[in-house]
């Protein structure tokens, strides 16, 4: 039985994607909801197994590794399995209703469907592979579909940006497999449960970390190597950015978490640790800089990602210390969560703001930033849906956001590192500019008359789900640390008491 | 090893990194696909030197072989758009083939960087630790796999997991020439009012032989070097031929007959797969005797979607291809 809970949240979506490459294109909106909802509660049942009962795996093909290939669900893969699930519920939602609009309607859309589902396939293949190789095959199909998704459109812009991604994407998924073939060599296993125990300190071994971590920091997009992002993720259709920006950098990023805790905690050095949350912090202040100096809204919002990633960052030099015998402080789990927060967090704020951008692109015709003239009188939905993921973005309490910079913050200070602390907040403060610069105008009154075209409610209402979304977990902190530490490196220390999220 | 063997294998690598550097700094991208041809050549000689027949074989067939034809199809839209003589294709023609020159420092700084990597990851494989490797555990379980080829036990038993997502990549890269320039590609496809004779007789010789040869690779798999990969490459060569020489091929079928052919052997591996769960058995875990017979349906199946995808490759960009810019707007099923 455990076979099933495992495998469905790979295979209902292949199984819906095939399908729906067959059913006319009236019919797949519908059909490829049903699956969503289908997959959203396949995973759901799986991390109400997890809760109960731990750790669950499954060997595939009845192989157990080191000779085959093996799934697990821990924790950490649970909360990435549902932040996949409901960012991809509203997102999906919205696509049936976008793609259905008659100016839309056009190009090769109705791939959107079949697409989408394969990529949620990958993504959901990662978050439950714990083989080396396997991972770099599921990449590679996350890449493929992604890449797919960001030019379907056809314009001439999303093409180039989309064959940029596409470059960059090869360029990585090629200095990972170099890194998997020294690891392969050197030790003979793939699986990651197994190589934990035997990776060591010799050469080959920090090469092999080098490669790999590069490849996987060029798919996550982390500064300098974030250059193929703002192309690709603007050009794309608004739920399409929405995925790529949200959940796809997510992949790769949980991949060099669960390597970094799981593989090469011996590999690593206070150094290594220490130039990730430099770059982090780099891209912190960057990102949101070149986020407030864009005038066109897509931009804008794929900019601020490349900051937002950096924060994701500063979570490795917080908990690379415990690998140099420092201690095991409770600060550890503050960090590991608030870094898992900030992956959730932005998930959710990312994906409302572009698709509230898309909204405000739709009814006006235009990116301009400047177009948006009234946005809170015409339409009060969309710019409260893009307000609430701004304030998550900037962290402002009582959002996730601001659980999780409040986390990373107090990790930064009580194990001494204070220097992110700066960090943390400049980047605060660049956020805050270019949200409050979008509300400013969206609050301006108008001059003339301006007519929108009309927008569907759908629409908004998908936007705004994600938006409240972005808050809501903020709320909800006890239930997902609790799920977060199921298997956690850090679980042991977690003093209850502490608990350690209340602002 | 053999003194002359040594020497061959050096020989080999200087080759390699000869024609890799002679691709990249072709004066002419038609050189260049040329010498990217004669590359792949090398390299499936490489797979041969380390008793990786399996792997050339791959390697000459879709390294060397599709992927030339593509390129060099590709290179000829270019002058096509400008035979057809499309508004600004004139430019396109010209700037399209002709290889934008490198400045003499990047080559420097290309070159060094190379030379480091290559000391670096020398340096790497030198030190590396004696891990073994899994070619032991896998010799223990061949008697359980119902293959007696390892490669084939591997990538079909063991790690089928692997070989299953791959398929699936095949078919999400034909999805992804979809969104890049259309289905029309299947559509435009004609039959010339004229095909030449001899060509017309020398494919009618060929292509029932490649076909012959395709299945004989299939059945092979089992004991030796083959399988469905080399097999699938095979028969879409046989396409492409057919395709070449003024045959038409998918503008015959109806959408769904293709629609299945490119999704066939994804969708019969996953059935195969997934039958195992309400049984009690592993995901992608076959019945263990009859195992073999199988993972031959499960080949079988694989081969046939990936010459029809690989053929799909090719009429697709072959038909899209010329000047035009980026694809019409059209609305298709």
């Amino acid at each position: 039985m455990s076979g099933l809970l495992v495998t469905l949240p790979l295979i209902l979506p292949i199984v819906g994607a095939l399908v729906c490459l067959f059913l006319p294109a009236r019919a797949r909106p519908w059909f490829g909801l049903a699956a969503s909802l289908a997959i959203t509660l396949a995973v759901l049942a799986l991390a109400r197994a997890t809760v109960l009962s731990g750790e669950l795996t499954h060997s595939l093909g009845g192989w157990a590794p080191p000779l085959g290939i093996a799934l697990r669900v821990d924790g950490l893969a649970c909360v990435f399995l549902l932040l996949t699930a409901f960012v991809g519920l509203p997102v999906g939602v919205y696509a049936a209703k976008y793609f259905a609009l008659p100016a839309e309607a056009k190009g090769e859309a109705f791939l959107f469907w079949p697409l989408w589902l394969f990529l949620w396939a990958a993504m959901n293949g990662i978050y439950l592979s714990v083989d080396l190789f396997n991972l770099y095959v599921v990449i590679e199909v996350l890449g493929i579909s992604a890449v797919a998704l960001a030019i379907l459109s056809g314009r001439p812009a999303a093409l180039l940006g989309g064959l940029r991604y596409l470059l960059a994407a090869l360029v990585g998924s090629m200095a990972y497999l170099l890194g998997v073939a020294l690891i392969y060599g050197s030790f003979g296993t793939l699986d990651l449960t197994l190589l934990g125990a035997l990776a060591d300190t010799g050469f080959t071994t920090r090469l092999a970390l080098s490669l790999i971590l590069t490849g996987l920091l060029v798919k996550t997009a982390l500064f300098p190597l974030h250059f193929w992002l703002p192309s690709a993720h603007a050009s794309a259709d608004p739920p399409v950015s929405a995925i790529l920006s949200s959940l796809v950098v997510k992949a790769s990023f949980y991949l060099i978490l669960r390597l970094w805790v799981d593989v090469f905690d011996a590999t690593l050095t206070y150094a290594i640790g220490q130039a990730m949350g430099a770059l982090g912090a780099v891209a912190v202040v960057w990102g949101s800089y070149q986020a407030l100096r864009q005038k066109s809204l897509k931009l804008m919002v794929a900019h601020s990602t490349v900051g937002q990633v950096g924060y994701l960052f500063l979570l490795f030099p917080l908990i690379t210390v415990a690998y140099e015998g420092l201690g095991d402080s409770p600060w550890l789990v503050h960090a590991w969560t608030g870094g898992i927060y900030q992956a959730l967090a932005h998930g959710f704020a990312k994906a409302a703001m572009f698709l509230a951008v898309g909204i405000f692109v739709l009814a006006t015709g235009t990116d301009d930033r400047e177009s948006i003239v009234n946005m809170v009188g015409r339409l009060p939905m969309t710019t409260f849906a893009f307000a609430l993921a701004g304030v998550s973005l900037i962290g402002l309490p009582p959002s996730g956001g601001f659980v999780a910079k409040w986390m990373l913050l107090k990790a930064a200070f009580s194990s001494g590192q204070w220097w992110w602390a700066p960090m943390v907040l400049w980047g605060s403060f660049l956020t805050a500019g270019y949200v409050f610069m979008i509300l400013r105008v969206a609050f301006a009154p108008s001059r003339g008359s301006d007519r929108l075209r009309p927008v569907p409610r759908v629409l908004e209402a998908a936007a705004l789900a994600l938006g409240i979304g972005a808050i809501l977990i903020g709320f909800r902190a006890e239930e997902i640390l609790t799920l977060i530490d199921i298997e956690s490196p850090f679980a042991d220390l977690v003093d209850p008491n502490e608990g350690g999220i209340s602002p | 090893m053999s003194g002359a063997d040594i020497l061959f294998d050096f020989l080999l690598a200087a080759l390699l990194v000869l024609l890799a550097w002679r691709a990249l700094a072709a004066p002419q991208l038609y050189q260049a696909a040329i010498f990217f041809i004669a590359f792949g050549l090398a390299m499936a000689l490489a797979w041969t030197r380390m008793n990786a027949p399996d792997v050339a074989l791959a390697e000459a067939a879709i390294g060397a072989g599709l992927l030339g034809v593509l390129l060099i199809d590709s290179l000829a839209a270019f002058t096509r758009g400008r035979e057809r003589g499309e508004a600004g294709s004139k430019h396109c023609a010209d700037e399209g083939t002709r290889a934008r020159p490198m400045p003499r420092v990047s080559q420097a700084v290309v070159a060094a960087a190379g030379v480091v990597f290559a000391a670096v990851w020398v340096t790497a494989i030198l030190r590396m630790p004696e891990g073994g490797g899994l070619t032991a555990i896998a010799g223990a379980a061949m008697p359980e796999s119902g293959v007696a080829h390892p490669v084939t036990a591997v990538l079909l038993n063991f790690r089928g997991y692997d070989t299953w997502l791959e398929v699936g990549v095949l078919l999400l890269a034909m999805l992804g020439i979809f969104c890049a320039v259309g289905k029309t590609g299947f559509e435009r496809e004609q039959r010339p009012a004229h095909i030449d004779p001899l060509i017309n007789w020398l494919v009618r010789f060929l292509v029932p032989l490649m076909v012959l040869v395709s299945g004989y690779i299939l059945w092979l798999g089992k004991t030796a070097p083959g399988g469905a990969f080399q097999s699938g490459v095979i028969l879409g060569a046989a396409g492409i031929l057919l395709r070449i020489a003024g045959f038409r091929t998918f503008g015959r079928l109806p959408v769904w007959a293709w629609k299945t052919g490119l999704v066939f052997g994804f969708a019969v591996f996953l059935a195969v797969g997934a039958a195992a769960l309400p049984a009690g058995r592993s995901f992608l875990e076959y019945p263990a005797e009859t195992a073999g017979a199988w993972i031959l349906i499960v080949e079988t199946a694989c081969a046939l979607s990936i010459g029809f995808t690989l053929l799909a490759f090719f009429v697709c960009l072959n038909a899209a291809g010329g000047c035009d810019g980026p694809r019409q707007p059209n609305r298709t099923n």
